[in-house]
């Protein structure tokens, strides 16, 4: 990924953090350290156009995609939750974040198809294994460690 | 008047978020009704008054484009509003979904405020 895309996918992340779960965003200068408080979570969708293909992929501490879930529904207490709703917050940040960065970075005239996000746990390796590619952006949100990744897998990255 | 709606996502978050949304925008809503996908909205509004449907497009079974297909091919169907509230944003795919008589589109993330210009257009007009 080059400077200007980094810079494109950070500056989408941010707002739509921001506006859809008051949740503000920092770089970190260097990978960041699998979370302490549980299986970090990876969500993952997939999108395709006539020009390129790819994947978005984020990993995130349970605590963040907690508070991402509490903000989003103004709830306080985890109890009164949805279930599931930890793996849904990430899911939909992806969602989300993948339509928008598209848009920004290739125009509203190319019309993608885009997968229905999944979830899984991963482990403190394959979080490192997340966080140490080459295309890696590292974060963090609330203090908390947030791993993203834009992965073109066929196609130009520019418009 | 208090309105039925129906609420189609595949995120049980969402479907949250967007019926508290309808609270804070002041929405008048009678019963909040919840569907995964279009399938299950279908049986929804088989067997419920439902005045507006707020729908995701990508989903699992059906999605929401297929389900907006199908409820065009119904009479008794055809003439409820939807809103797809989604993340794409090509022209072309906000386009496709006028054409198949979605009223009107809100992309995600928004406001509450933006949510209720949207809806009130549709609402009003039912009274």
């Amino acid at each position: 990924m080059d400077e200007a895309n980094k810079h494109a996918f950070i500056e989408v992340l941010s707002e739509i953090l921001e506006q859809f779960a008051f949740v503000f965003l920092e770089e970190e200068p260097g990978p960041v350290d699998p979370p302490e408080d549980g299986s970090p979570l990876l969500a993952e969708i997939s999108f395709s156009s006539q020009n390129r293909s790819g994947r978005l992929v984020m990993a995130a501490s349970p605590s963040l995609c907690a508070e991402v879930a509490e903000n989003v529904l103004g709830e306080d207490d985890q109890g009164h939750l949805p279930e599931d709703a930890n793996r849904n917050a990430l899911q939909e940040v992806v969602n989300i974040a993948c339509g928008n960065l598209l848009a920004r970075l290739y125009g509203t005239e190319e019309m993608f198809e885009l997968s229905v996000p999944t979830s899984h746990e991963i482990s403190a390796e394959e979080w490192r294994t997340v966080g140490n590619s080459e295309d890696a952006i590292s974060l963090s949100a609330e203090e908390e460690p947030l791993v993203a990744r834009l992965i073109l897998e066929q196609g130009e990255n520019k418009k | 008047m208090a309105y039925n709606v129906l609420i189609v996502d595949d995120s049980v978050l969402i479907r949250s978020m967007v019926a508290k949304t309808l609270n804070i925008a002041g929405i008048n809503v009678g019963q909040h009704h919840y569907a995964g996908n279009g399938k299950e909205a279908l049986d929804k509004l088989e067997s419920h008054w439902i005045d507006i449907v707020f729908a995701d497009i990508n989903m699992p079974i059906m999605d929401g484009i297929q389900l907006v297909d199908t409820m065009r091919t119904r009479d008794y169907l055809a003439d409820i509003p939807v809103i797809v509230i989604s993340t794409e944003q090509s022209e072309e795919r906000i386009q496709e979904l006028r054409s198949k008589g979605v009223r009107d589109y809100l992309k995600k993330p928004f406001m509450p405020e933006q949510f209720k210009e949207v809806v009130a257009k549709y609402l009003e007009k039912e009274q």
